[in-house]
This record gives C-alpha cells, structure tokens and sequence, in this order.
C-alpha cells in the first residue's frame, strides 16, 4: 500500500492542506499506520511534479501561507485504475521456510520433524498475540485495525494449515524420490536410446 | 500449583497380544488457572487422554491426580461424586436437555448434588449471566443457536465451580463467528474467574487462546508450546504497520 494512492484518495473526498492530510491518514486508514509529516510533503512535491495533484496557495494572517491541494482530473483517472487493478498478495514470503523444510529431508543436523515444530511454534505464538491483540481493540474505535489483525489471523491459520499437512505428507515425503533425470547421451549416440527405447 | 497431574499415563487397546497404545506413558502437569489446548491428528490419543482426565474413561496404567486426588484408584461411585463436584464438561455437541429451558438445564449439577431448587435456579441464572446469557434462561435448547447452546453448557460446567473444566472440541459444531465467542468465554472463564481448563480442539485459532499447547501424536506428547508472556505484541504491531506502508 503507498502513501501515494492514499494521499490522492483523500483528496478526491475534497481540497486539503498537508496537515489535515496527515490528520486525516491516521484516522482513516489506520490509527497504527505512522507515516511522517515529511515522507507527505515529498509524496505532495513529487504527484504535482507528476500533474495528479494541484495547488493553491491560501494566505492567511499572522502566519505562513500554505498550500491547499486538490486532485487533478489525471489524477482522478490514476485513482480510478488503482482501486480497479487487484493486489497480488506475494506468496514468496513462504520461500524461506520451504527451502528450510526441503533441505532438511535430504538429511541434516536437525529432523523434519524438528524443523516443522520449530515453525509451528513461532506461527502459534504469534497466533496468540494476535488474538490477544485482537481482544484489546475496540469495534467503537479501531475497526480498521481490526481489519488487519483478522487478515493477520487468516493468514496464520493457513500457515499453521498447511504445516499441519507437511506434518501429515511426512511419511510419504521421506520416501519420495526425485525423478532421475535422464543421462545425457555421450558421443555419437546409439540408434536404440535416439528413438527414445530404454 | 499443579491441579491435575498424570503420571505414565497408558490406555491399551485390543488384544493382550497385540496392544494398540491409544495413550503411552503421559506424563503431564496443569496449573491452577492455566488454560491447556491439546491438540494432535486424528487418533494421536487427545479425546482418550481427556476422558483418562475426566474419569470417563480408566487408564491401563499409570495415574491422574485431580488436586491430591488419584482418580485411577476411585470407584465408580466416587468417580461420579469427584465428576459432579469437581469436573465441568464440555462437549462437541453441547448436550443439554432438549424438554429443559436453558436454566433448568444449568441448575440440574446443582439439583442432582443436592442443592433446594430455588437456590439452583437462581445461580444457574447467575452462571448464564456470565456467559451473556442472561435474557435467554427461559428458551429451550432447540430455541436457541449452536453459539447460544454452547454458552448453555458452558454455563452449565461452570456452575459448580469446578476445579477444573474439560471441554472436547467445543466449537466443532460451530461457524467461526459462534466458534470465537465460545472460545472468548472460555478465555474470559479462566481471566477473570480463575477457572483452570483443558481443551481439546484440531483448530489453530481455538487453540491460540490458550496459555499453552500440548501436542499428541501416537500416543505421545510430541511438543509444547507456551504461548503466554511471549510479548511478541510489538512486533506484530510493527510487521502490521510496515506491510501496510510498503507492499
């Protein structure tokens, strides 16, 4: 999620100053989401630059004046677009683990079995603290965060699933063979293994 | 304090000559107040080992200290005084007396321990205001939902006070909406009250609430997972936040 999208979705809703843009961020999307004063003045420079947003600046007595935003209609169409194009979640977060998990059944210093239930154990611990979590929040005030911490459960849930299946497939994996990869042909190959009879 | 202890906890299946170890050699310690999920594959021996618990069911060998009671001696008789008095049950299918209301049924521990109706009555109310029940003591089960029955039986194991309360897949039968308020009674059970209890579940979210996670597996306990005071709160905060900003 990029402060950039965000930040042109509140101003569709109307015109604002950065401050209130940063007022606004916290309370709408997530009370939990600190994003710094100067990470949206750089978002700001950087979308004007980019033609999606515009200003004017509003002078005001005994202090600075200050520049009020406002969405661009190229800016409205880039919004459009992004809420329209789906999020890929990045499935590669479970690399690592797999890697850990197949290596350890070619044999090793440390067991499957060992190496599942060390997984399984931070996933679980980190399964409670959400619930935890989850029972501090109040639906009145952080029903965003709510949001995020019920997505954080799913997804644990299917992790802790699919360990569960590992553990399961165990058995069955510590007999598997790869297939063999079929020799290469060396020099001038036979009639027999060129027409593929083994 | 330790409240329920076994010790080479065993229960034999099948023939002298070919035994099947449902359970072998479990030796397992609960606290007064500690909430215990046992979980495990199908027949890795969790329900045995809860019924062992619960004197439903009697071990092979080895024993179960319930306080300083060992159970795997008492006969039947006082294993029905120990149960009414000092055991709650849970089941997966809730069962409460269909031609009951959801107050009769919480009461009837109380009436068959000897307790003058009135007095029942008036504390299987108390009972079911703490499972948030209160407005459903006079509906009959087949009135209510599966949450809502649940809550009944809950209340029903709570009433006595028990020692300690057994529950065997408690929300089995139940969405996940009724599963999560079940398992938050359960989990405010043992907050505020201090109430001491072991659950059986095969779900990673029920089994989360607990203090701590028992692993079956063939009879054994394979693992266990202390889940309470790990303070990992901070970072999942800061792993929220931060696949909120980049991603």
């Amino acid at each position: 999620m990029s402060v950039k999208y965000t930040l042109l979705a509140l101003l569709y809703q109307h015109p604002m100053h950065g401050y209130e843009l940063g007022k606004q961020l916290n309370t709408v999307v997530n009370a939990e989401w600190d994003v710094k004063p100067g990470q949206i003045a750089s978002t700001l420079t950087r979308l004007k630059e980019a033609n999606l947003v515009d200003y004017e600046v509003e002078e005001i007595d005994d202090a600075p004046d200050r520049k009020v935003y406002c969405i661009t209609e190229e800016g409205q169409r880039e919004l459009e677009s992004w809420y329209l194009s789906a999020e890929v979640r990045d499935y590669r977060l479970g690399d690592a683990f797999y890697i850990k998990f197949v290596l350890s059944l070619v044999g090793g210093p440390v067991s499957a079995e060992q190496v599942l239930m060390a997984q399984r154990r931070e996933l679980f611990q980190q399964l409670h603290q959400v619930t935890e979590l989850m029972r501090e929040a109040d639906p009145q005030t952080q029903l965003p965060w709510i949001l995020l911490l019920e997505s954080a459960t799913m997804h644990l849930e299917a992790d802790l699933r699919w360990i569960e299946m590992c553990e399961a497939r165990l058995p069955a994996l510590k007999r598997y063979e790869p297939p063999k990869p079929a020799p290469k042909a060396r020099g001038r190959p036979k009639r027999k293994v060129a027409e593929g009879v083994e | 304090m330790t409240i329920v202890r076994t010790e080479q906890l065993t229960k034999l299946y099948g023939e002298a000559s070919q035994p099947i170890y449902a359970l072998d050699k479990v030796n397992l310690d609960v606290e007064e107040g500690e909430f215990v999920a046992i979980m495990g594959p199908s027949g890795s021996g969790k329900s045995t080992l809860l019924y062992l618990l619960g004197g439903l069911d009697t071990p092979s060998s080895g024993k179960v200290w319930i306080r300083d009671k060992d159970i795997s001696v008492m006969n039947d008789d006082a294993l029905s005084a120990l149960r009414r008095e000092s055991l709650g049950f849970v089941f997966q299918f809730f069962n409460l007396i269909p031609v009951l209301t959801a107050q009769e049924n919480v009461a009837m521990p109380l009436i068959l321990d000897g307790v003058p109706r009135p007095e029942a009555l008036q504390r299987a109310n108390a009972s079911l205001a703490q499972v948030g029940m209160a407005e459903r003591a006079t509906h009959r089960p087949s009135e209510l939902s599966g949450g809502q029955q649940q809550r009944a039986a809950l209340a029903r194991a709570l009433v006595t006070k028990p020692a300690v309360v057994l529950a065997d897949e408690p929300t089995g039968n139940l969405d996940s909406k009724s599963s999560d308020e079940v398992v938050q009674m359960l989990r405010k059970a043992v907050d505020q009250w201090h109430q001491t209890l072991i659950l059986v579940t095969h779900d990673p979210r029920v089994a989360a609430y607990a203090d701590r996670i028992v692993f079956l597996k063939d009879g054994t306990i394979v693992d266990e997972n202390r889940l309470k005071g790990q303070g990992k709160a901070d970072q999942i905060r800061e792993q929220l936040g931060r696949v909120a900003i980049s991603g």
